[in-house]
């Protein structure tokens, strides 16, 4: 019998493939280093929110609790975990220093409009976990596992010729998202998961996917791609 | 069990993401999508479309074939 793990991989394996195409794009555009600021930025959206979703999905959990032994699982993670996502003082702080290092001025891009699938994705799960439960979290969580590798990362410093310091946070997951998925399997597998929780689980990882393949389409099969707070020399 | 009365596949065939005979896992995987789940993928690939970007891309690759820097998700 598969593990709870094992049956969400298999689903994602779906649009894993999907997942990819924006970044083979990058790859080969010819234009990969004016790409990918904006490229980069699209996710870092997804950053500055991570820690206040999880802290919410904390919140909801933490009520659920007593009557619930899922949300008691995940209100026990969710402690241990958000710590280790904090990378400094502010959230998501460090993903803006590697945006300025690559040109885009942070305080133009907090203040400039949101990309329209970024909102949807971000309103998205609050949806879930104050209406339907905190569990969602874990499916943008699962994005974790589709980590960027190393010597990718390196070759594609080579590539762009942006500086390295703007692929710090990158460089640092590489790494540590390979623990941080591996311990988000042990908590998949070791909840007292029901058949709509996984349900719930696959579809906020699937749907996340799916709004920054469209989010990062934006940038790299357009002509010319927007971004707030972009413009500046790196 | 299927979870949408058995017609994943052939919603997926019809749209275009499945060509070909699918053998599990993935059939499995399938037929165990929920509606919503479906419909995100039919998405996916109406965006990729839009954008000419479709190569039958629903199912993974052999392992190697494609760089993993692409994921640039930083959490």
């Amino acid at each position: 019998m598969p593990t709870a793990s094992a049956r969400l991989r298999r689903k994602l394996d779906l649009i894993a493939p999907a997942f990819d195409t924006p970044g083979r794009l990058l790859w080969e555009h010819p234009r990969a280093g004016e790409l990918f600021p904006p490229f980069l930025a699209a996710s870092a959206y997804v950053t500055l929110v991570t820690i206040p979703l999880m802290e919410a999905a904390l919140e909801r959990a933490r009520v659920l609790a007593p009557d619930d032994a899922v949300a008691a699982g995940l209100a026990e993670y969710l402690e241990r975990h958000i710590p280790e996502e904090m990378h400094g003082d502010e959230p998501g702080g460090a993903a803006l220093d590697d945006l300025e290092a690559i040109g885009i001025d942070s305080d133009a891009f907090r203040e400039g409009p949101l990309p329209q699938q970024i909102a949807a994705l971000i309103g998205s799960q609050f949806f879930w976990i104050w209406n339907r439960h905190p569990i969602s979290i874990l499916g943008l969580l699962e994005l974790e596992a589709f980590h960027p590798h190393t010597p990718s990362l390196e070759l594609l410093i080579e590539r762009t010729g942006l500086p390295r310091a703007g692929f710090r946070q990158l460089l640092l997951h590489a790494e540590l998202d390979v623990e941080h998925a591996e311990e988000l399997h042990r908590v998949l597998d070791a909840l007292p998961l029901e058949p709509e929780h996984e349900q719930l689980i696959a579809l906020s990882a699937m749907q996340t996917m799916a709004f920054l393949i469209d989010a990062w389409l934006d940038v790299v099969a357009a002509e010319t791609p927007v971004v707030a707070g972009a413009g500046r020399e790196a | 069990m299927p979870s949408n009365g058995g017609s994943n596949v052939d919603k997926l065939q019809e749209a275009g993401l499945i060509t070909g005979e699918l053998q599990d896992p993935y059939l499995h995987a399938i037929n165990g999508l929920s509606k919503h789940e479906v419909d995100v993928l039919l998405a996916v690939k109406k965006r990729l479309d839009a954008a000419d970007l479709w190569h039958n891309a629903l199912l993974p690759e052999p392992q190697g074939q494609l760089p993993n820097f692409t994921r640039c998700i930083i959490f």
